[in-house]
């Protein structure tokens, strides 16, 4: 193959993932790194867009490293690495969720995702060399233990799958569930990395084609306070505590009110000032204090009161307590006469 | 005292019946007006959320199947985890910096043609400094900063560099960097039993 031309056709595409477009404290670099040689070019980026390389693609191919460098605290992020070589197949891997979120792929615990690998370039041919004829597939987790990912050292992910193929095409792999270990499985947070590898031979080692990661975020928990199930109120309704931890990065969180029993898709009132919108990159937790509640009442009886968190996977009940509510004054007396 | 028994025969009608707060139809429309009602829940899906032995007994039905072990992949059992043996090295230690006036950036590493002494701390990174990209960089410190371009061969090691070229940059007294076509680039050194293949001029700005 005219290595030329391989190098004319090769265009970076530069937005990764983590690139900070937003404050100026990030600087991107590619580094294009020869694998015989270790000689290494740098090509300074904007936030975003794609170029041409301007270096070929020489025997032994190219490892393109895409970094960020942040100010302060000085820390590098290799935001993404691609090995391009002459006869090395080229791949792509993309993960998709419930959640539309288009900067960064993420779901939650409890939620299913799907990976679509599509590999092209593959030989076949009695005389291809090796690298050409197959790539490897790699699966890795890694928990972000208590935190939320930042600055972790990927090489210490732990590999759970590998596999091998000689097709050309585009395949989907489906996830019911996150495997990232932790003995609460409802609270594990991590990500999931899925790679394509090539083959290894004397050019070059078996290097990254592809690779894409998801981040999996804990299911919400939450707690009432100030209030017991059975209760009954005959007065001022008390002062209550809502406790939320862990909230979707991107959710609604409200406590709401209803006639009855507990019951599912009951649409209730909205207890004034328990209503959060969360729009972030990681979860949240919240306590609130509420109080002056009284109005959500319209009538004696049995009461529900019950957080609920609103996703892009459907809504979750946090918290609930029914109580009884007697607010009306029996007035007691007798009528007699003093003739 | 009639009148006085009187008025308490009307409070006797209301013996037994209730008096409510939000009695009036008017007040509780008020607060109706006043009161939000949640979402609409419709179409979507309503759970408790889930716990950890629920998800734990999900995980071992999920993985009675392996996603990767379908018609066009073969599972495998890797001897070595490449993205680990090869992984790339951390961009900052794997570089050169050139740092001046709060401000620095990052080149390849065996890119410096030449660092005359005075300017050797413009190497060595100073705490708080803004990183820019190289262009930037090199655009506000010209004044100290030269940059080379080489070809391809020289990079390699392939091709020597022109000995007239070499004495004039070192006679420069400025900091001098190799680069291909405007980045900076790592330059091995000449070995001379290597064959030199097509050369390209060599031009300093």
């Amino acid at each position: 193959m005219n290595r030329n031309l391989l190098a004319a056709i090769l265009f970076l595409a530069i937005t990764g993932p983590c690139v900070n477009t937003s404050a100026q404290t990030y600087t991107n670099f590619i580094r294009q790194h020869h694998m015989l040689t270790g000689v290494e070019w740098d090509v300074s980026v904007e936030p975003n867009g794609t170029r041409l390389a301007p270096f070929p693609i020489l025997f032994g191919g190219s490892r393109f490293e895409l970094w960020s460098v942040k100010d302060s605290p000085l820390t590098s992020y290799l935001l993404d690495t691609r090995y391009v070589s002459t006869y090395v197949p080229s791949a792509e891997v993309t993960i998709r969720s419930e959640d539309p979120y288009s900067v960064i792929p993420r779901t939650r615990a409890d939620r299913p995702f799907w990976v679509d690998v599509s590999v092209s370039g593959l030989l076949n041919g009695a005389d291809d060399p090796l690298p050409s004829k197959s790539v490897t597939l790699m699966h890795h987790v890694q928990s972000y233990g208590n935190g939320d990912g930042i600055g972790i050292d990927r090489s210490l992910a732990t590999l759970v799958g590998s596999a091998t193929t000689i097709t050309n095409g585009t395949f989907t792999l489906s996830y019911a569930i996150t495997g990232i270990p932790g003995a609460d499985r409802s609270k594990v947070r991590g990500e999931e990395r899925l790679s394509v590898f090539s083959i290894a031979d004397y050019q070059a080692p078996a290097s990254q084609l592809a690779s894409q990661f998801i981040q999996i975020w804990p299911v919400a928990d939450g707690s009432l306070s100030g209030i017991t199930s059975g209760e009954l109120f005959k007065g001022k309704m008390p002062n209550f505590n809502i406790a939320l931890n862990d909230l979707y990065p991107s959710s609604r969180t409200f406590a709401q009110v209803y006639e009855g029993n507990v019951r599912d898709g009951v649409q209730g009132v909205i207890v004034p000032g328990s209503a959060l919108v969360i729009n972030h990159t990681v979860p949240q937790t919240r306590v609130l204090n509420i109080s002056n509640w009284d109005d959500v009442f319209d009538a004696d009886g049995l009461w529900t009161l019950e957080v609920l968190t609103l996703t892009p996977f459907g809504i979750d009940r946090l918290a609930s307590v029914s109580f009884n509510l007697d607010r009306t004054i029996h007035v007691n007396g007798a009528v007699s006469s003093v003739e | 005292m009639t009148r006085l028994i009187s008025s308490f025969a009307l409070i006797g009608f209301f013996l037994g019946t209730s008096f409510s707060p939000t009695a009036s139809a008017q007040e509780k429309e008020r607060k109706a007006r006043k009161m939000l009602r949640a979402p609409s829940m419709e179409g979507m899906e309503f759970r408790d959320a889930a716990t950890s032995s629920q998800l734990a007994e999900k995980l071992r039905q999920s993985r009675k199947t392996n996603p990767m072990d379908m018609g066009k992949l073969k599972v495998i059992a890797l001897k070595e985890d490449p993205s680990k043996t090869h992984a790339s090295k951390d961009f900052i230690q794997n570089s050169e910096v050139l740092c001046l006036n709060g401000s620095a950036t990052f080149i390849p590493k065996r890119s410096v043609l030449n660092l005359p002494e005075r300017f050797g701390d413009r190497l060595k990174l100073k705490k708080g400094s803004k990183i820019q990209t190289f262009q930037d960089f090199f655009i506000a410190n010209r004044s100290w900063l030269l940059t080379y371009e080489v070809s391809i061969e020289q990079a390699f090691g392939k091709k020597p560099f022109d000995e007239k070229k070499l004495k004039w940059l070192k006679g420069s007294g400025r900091v001098v960097i190799a680069t291909f076509k405007g980045g900076p680039i790592t330059v091995l050194p000449y070995v001379e039993d290597k064959e030199v293949e097509n050369s390209e001029n060599d031009t300093a700005s």
